[in-house]
């Protein structure tokens, strides 16, 4: 079958079982890959009685149906859960080389289920799927571990796929790593890998995953190595942090917790400003001549170690003005800390935002920071509130390592307040009160706050081309929450998470139809825009049943009220999200979704994506 | 800074469609000055590239009338992750 191995890895830890399941056509054409595969198994077999730690939880590590195929953005690999930070789903997406990899090795995804009694990783060799000992893995970095891994199987170019030290000690955000560089950096699913007792999952594959039409993929990857790299050289050159200086500009570049829009030390932290210091070359993803990722490398006070790469824009501003810090050096050592150990930049940045909102406010005291002075702009007391939470530390470190919607509750009182998040998910390094549809989409996402499968809505404020395809004819301001707004904000969503299903990168500057005719390409399927798009819906709904089925309901649908509070001052003074154009965009479309009132997709909706097996009667 | 010139940067993206990159300076006669759009024009940056205007530290809608020494800024519309 193009497009696909048709065999998907299940691996028992409990049992130290593996198998082959091999589903039919019709299951790829619906499900895909990435979210939409994820979405269904959780949905079939993590029951409401299942907890995010039991071993009855699954990790899934699903790349899309374009993985090894030689086009640019296309070898991404969705891990998803049942996410232990925000009790539903968990979803996060990560780059690199693994799942190319997976693919040339014959399986399109990997199902874990269950706990190992010892800590062990996991070897993909083509066919042969060992368990292998990881105990004496225990503890140690991320490079650490993917050098043993390599230096075991005397393999160098074997892939790694593996939770952190961070995940191991319980930090609630602790993600998933490809390569040492590329993370699913959301919704803890590291610690749901380390709750198994795996440590990783090393792949070595020698097939060709089988392609269609070779002819015309070869011609998309000839365009994106001329005109689209020639038109997307800035993006090379700079990277996501090209971004602090426009948002910056725009008065949406969070900053210290999301209480002003702009920060004064914006050009220090910028890509002017890593340029030229502390980059010293650029990475890349499989087949990707874009190559945006940053490898940086510094010496005292803060040695970083280029083997972790470099900090992409959402760290800058999570690590730097989110928490007042203009010290470039030392957000790339943040970066490479939150690295070696493995865990979410954002939520961890936001966590020791929040912190120092409540050391200032007297929330917290020098006796719950073990003397630690937590105050904004203080880039040693970033760097140190890191390393307590990788390590769990003293009474500020297991705090922050819960998240802020645990530590809030804890705190108790004004403590709530200073808590951006969404359901348990730390809100991302993007402003609802510059892009309102955005903050429509922290509200409505099954994984709480994000900004992937979310719309950028100054994007559309002066141009709609990248949209017409969806039939968005006129740009919209960015302000806006109207009706007009709300349906883009569904066709795109809906499109965003298809891309999450076909697991694509959101930078490579493909447009929506390049992307349909790679599907096209790749699977030899009379495959068309509707159709992709109702398997991104699918996904949407499946992980909002997921939801569902566990207790969640409209109320959840909230953003922090930190939002609906004016700005005192930078580009967008006095402007605050619009409770009322909210709730109301918020109906709407749940409406244009097909969910009731309360959120929940009706029958009707269900049998309309070809879910009738979800409908509950 | 000479005084009957503007000086311009273009942010992101947008720096690569200034000639010879941001930021750059612009003759300003006093005689017969530009708006914030028709520099744009000049310079041959795309509208639909262009999220907001910047003079001076403050937003600016696109017939703002320039004056020599003002301090232009291009700011385009991103997403970024
Ligand atoms: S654009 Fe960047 S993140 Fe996307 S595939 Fe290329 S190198 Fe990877």
């Amino acid at each position: 079958m193009p497009g696909f191995t048709g065999k998907i890895l299940r691996v028992d830890l409990s049992r130290g079982e593996v198998s082959a399941e091999r589903p039919p056509e019709s299951f790829y054409r619906r499900y895909f890959g990435g979210r939409a595969l994820a979405a269904y198994y959780l949905l079939r077999e993590v029951g409401p009685e299942t907890g995010p730690l039991d071993p009855g939880n699954l990790l899934i590590l699903a790349p899309g149906v374009l993985a090894g195929a030689r086009v640019a953005g296309g070898s991404r690999t969705g891990v998803a859960c049942l996410s232990p930070l925000t009790g539903g789903f968990g979803s996060a997406e990560g780059g690199g080389f693994w799942g190319a990899e997976l693919k040339r090795a014959g399986w399109d995804a990997v199902v874990v289920t269950g706990r190992a009694d010892r800590p062990t990783w996991v070897h993909i060799s083509d066919d042969r799927v060992e368990l292998k000992d990881a105990s004496g893995l225990r503890g140690r970095t991320t490079a650490e571990v993917e050098e043993a891994i390599k230096a075991e199987l005397g393999d160098g170019r074997v892939r790694v796929a593996q939770c952190g030290p961070a995940a191991e000690r319980g930090v609630l955000y602790a993600n998933v790593v490809f390569d040492l560089i590329h993370f699913a950096g959301r919704c803890g699913c590291g610690l749901v890998m380390a709750s198994k007792n795996l440590r990783a999952v090393a792949v070595r594959g020698t097939g060709a995953p089988e392609v269609a039409d070779p002819g015309r993929l070869r011609e998309l990857a000839r365009w994106m190595a001329t005109t689209g790299l020639e038109e997307n050289r800035a993006f090379h050159e700079n990277g996501t942090p090209g971004v602090v200086a426009p948002l910056d500009a725009q008065g949406g570049l969070p900053t210290r917790n999301f209480r002003e829009g702009s920060f004064e030390g914006a050009d220090r932290i910028g890509a002017e400003a890593l340029n030229g210091t502390l980059l010293i070359g650029t990475d890349t993803c499989h087949a990707c001549p874009i190559a945006c990722k940053r490898v940086v490398e510094a010496g005292s006070p803060w040695p970083v170690d280029p083997t972790y790469g470099g900090p992409e824009y959402e760290t800058i501003a999570a690590l730097g003005s989110l928490c007042g810090v203009s010290d470039l050096h030392a957000i790339c050592k943040g970066n490479e800390l939150c690295a070696a150990h493995a865990m979410d930049t954002i939520s961890t940045g936001v966590s020791v935002a929040f912190a120092m909102e409540c050391f200032e406010e007297g929330l917290l005291t020098p006796e719950d920071t073990d003397g630690l002075e937590l105050r904004f702009g203080s880039a040693e007391a970033m760097v140190a509130a890191i390393e307590r939470i990788a390590r769990r530390e003293g009474r500020l470190g297991e705090l922050l390592a819960d998240g802020v919607a645990r530590a809030a509750e804890e705190l108790g009182g004004r403590a709530r307040e200073l808590a951006m998040h969404v359901k348990g998910q730390e809100v991302p390094m993007h402003e609802p009160r510059l892009k309102a549809g955005l903050g429509l989409g922290y509200e409505v996402s099954p994984t709480g706050a994000d900004h992937c499968h979310n719309i950028h809505d100054t994007i559309y404020a002066k141009s709609v081309k990248s949209v017409m395809p969806l039939g968005i004819l006129e740009p919209l301001p960015a302000d806006d929450l109207g009706p007009a707004k709300v349906r883009l904000f569904h066709y795109k969503v809906s499109w965003q998470h298809f891309l999450d299903s076909a697991v694509m990168c959101y930078f490579t500057p493909w447009d929506i139809l390049q992307v349909v005719d790679m599907v096209r390409a790749v699977t030899g399927w009379n495959a068309g825009l509707w159709e992709l798009v109702k398997v991104g819906e699918r996904a949407a709904v499946l992980a909002r049943l997921f939801n569902l089925a566990r207790g969640f309901d409209a109320s959840q649908d909230r953003l922090p009220e930190r939002f609906f509070q004016a700005f005192e001052g930078g580009p967008l003074e006095g402007v605050a999200v619009d409770r009322a154009a909210l709730k109301e965009a918020r109906r709407l479309y749940y409406a244009m979704a097909g969910w009731d009132e309360e959120g929940v997709p009706t029958p009707a909706k269900l049998h309309e994506l070809d879910l009738g097996w979800a409908a509950r009667d | 800074m000479a005084k009957d010139v503007i000086r311009v940067k273009a942010l992101g993206l947008l720096a690569a469609r200034l000639p010879g990159g941001s930021p750059t300076v612009v003759d300003c006669p006093e005689q017969g000055r530009l708006t914030a759009d028709e520099l744009r024009k000049t310079l041959g940056i795309p509208d639909d590239e262009v999220f907001i205007v910047i003079v001076n530290g403050r937003r600016v809608k696109a017939d703002y009338p320039l004056a020599p020494g003002d301090e232009v800024t291009f700011v385009p519309p991103v997403a970024g992750g």
